[in-house]
């Protein structure tokens, strides 16, 4: 009686070895990711906060120092570990996002930014779930180009609110570049 | 056809009831013809009801309670006890020293078998190269690749830029990290 039972647990938990990573991984493979990106035009213009920005006006008086931010556009796409995805920004200017792995909390990804065909920047960094990293410095009109990156894990299985997002403004491109 | 010698055997076991449907025919036919061997089976039937008769059918009532009275009173001696006890315990304990051992075993796997070992494993050595190279570049010339710790936010394990004036900073009450590449024009000004 007890062999038969040992026999069972040995089974059941040999069965358990074989297939529980697979399907770990395979959940975290397959997790869908929000990446939001939004293009700032920043500027010494006086010419004040963009009432679209409003969501993130306090980060930005915090990181920086101009009297001018605007808008420029704002791009989201869902995405997969593994997959890059591309958006065009102002000023001729590529950004390829690819998130790599999820971490616990945190996200991997992987950014290169683009001037045409030419390689501006690369890194490789792991992000807090719906944390934000920017990237700045190109110039752009009379001032600045700021980058927001996003990026939020979503759950396997719908609904799913972006909380952080900034509002959509009017000439926003829908869609990434795949 | 059978004689009497041959039935007279069957004439106890026909008169239970036991015989096999075609002796019993058999013994049927023979009986019909034979007054002999019909007083035989008569007197087999007789001496049945007797028996039964004499035969006195013990109570039934409180029988099970009286019998587990009677086994609580038998002393069971120490070693006997202890055996049964060992048993027992041989019997919970195996099936769960196997679970143990698997569940063990599969946590084992995990750590150091799995594509998160592999991972996490990658991702130190990784961070190694990383690091060896940044201090490597400390004593040249910066090369714009950099390795920084950003705070919990974000962590920054690569940054190769076109510019080698790259600044990065972080904010702690935002919680946001920031790369600024400066433009090439606004930088050679």
């Amino acid at each position: 009686m007890s062999d038969r039972v040992s026999g069972k647990a040995l089974g059941f938990a040999v069965l358990l070895i074989t297939i529980a990573p697979q399907l770990a991984l395979a959940q975290i493979a397959g997790r869908p990711i929000a990446v939001h990106i939004d293009s700032v035009l920043a500027a010494d213009t006086n010419k004040g906060f963009d009432t679209r920005l409003a969501p993130m006006s306090h980060r930005l008086k915090k990181l920086f120092r101009y009297s001018t931010y605007r808008l420029e556009s704002h791009q989201e796409a869902i995405t997969e570990c593994g997959h890059m995805i591309g958006f065009s920004l102002p000023g001729g200017l590529i950004l390829h996002v690819e998130p790599r792995r999820i971490e616990g909390d945190m996200i991997e990804m992987g950014v290169s930014l683009f001037q045409g065909e030419h390689p501006m920047m690369t890194t490789d960094f792991h992000l807090m779930n719906r944390g934000v990293l920017m990237l700045g410095g190109p110039r752009y009109e009379q001032g600045t180009l700021i980058i927001s990156i996003a990026a939020e894990a979503m759950p396997l299985h719908p609904p799913f609110a972006f909380p952080n997002a900034s509002p959509l403004p009017p000439h926003a491109e829908p869609n990434a570049l795949r | 056809m059978a004689d009497c010698s041959e039935i007279a055997p069957l004439l106890g076991v026909f008169e239970d009831g036991e015989l096999e449907p075609h002796e019993m025919q058999e013994v049927a036919r023979h009986l019909a013809r034979c007054g002999n061997c019909e007083i035989v089976l008569h007197d087999y039937a007789a001496l049945g009801r007797n028996l039964r008769a004499v035969v006195l059918s013990p109570p039934l009532e409180n029988f099970a309670h009286a019998v587990q009275r009677r086994l609580d009173e038998v002393h069971i001696p120490l070693r006997a006890r202890l055996e049964h006890y060992l048993e027992s315990l041989g019997e919970r304990w195996t099936p769960a020293f196997a679970l143990t051992s698997a569940a063990l075993a599969f946590g084992a796997w995990v750590l150091f078998f799995t594509p998160y070992a592999r991972q996490n494993a990658d991702q130190t050595a990784s961070a190694e190269r990383e690091t060896r190279s940044f201090r490597h570049n400390e004593s040249g010339p910066p090369l714009g690749t950099a390795f920084v710790e950003s705070g919990p936010q974000s962590v920054i394990s690569r940054l190769e830029a076109k510019n080698p004036s790259v600044a990065v900073w972080s904010e702690p009450e935002t919680k946001t990290t920031v790369i600024w590449i400066p433009d090439e024009s606004s930088a050679n000004e």
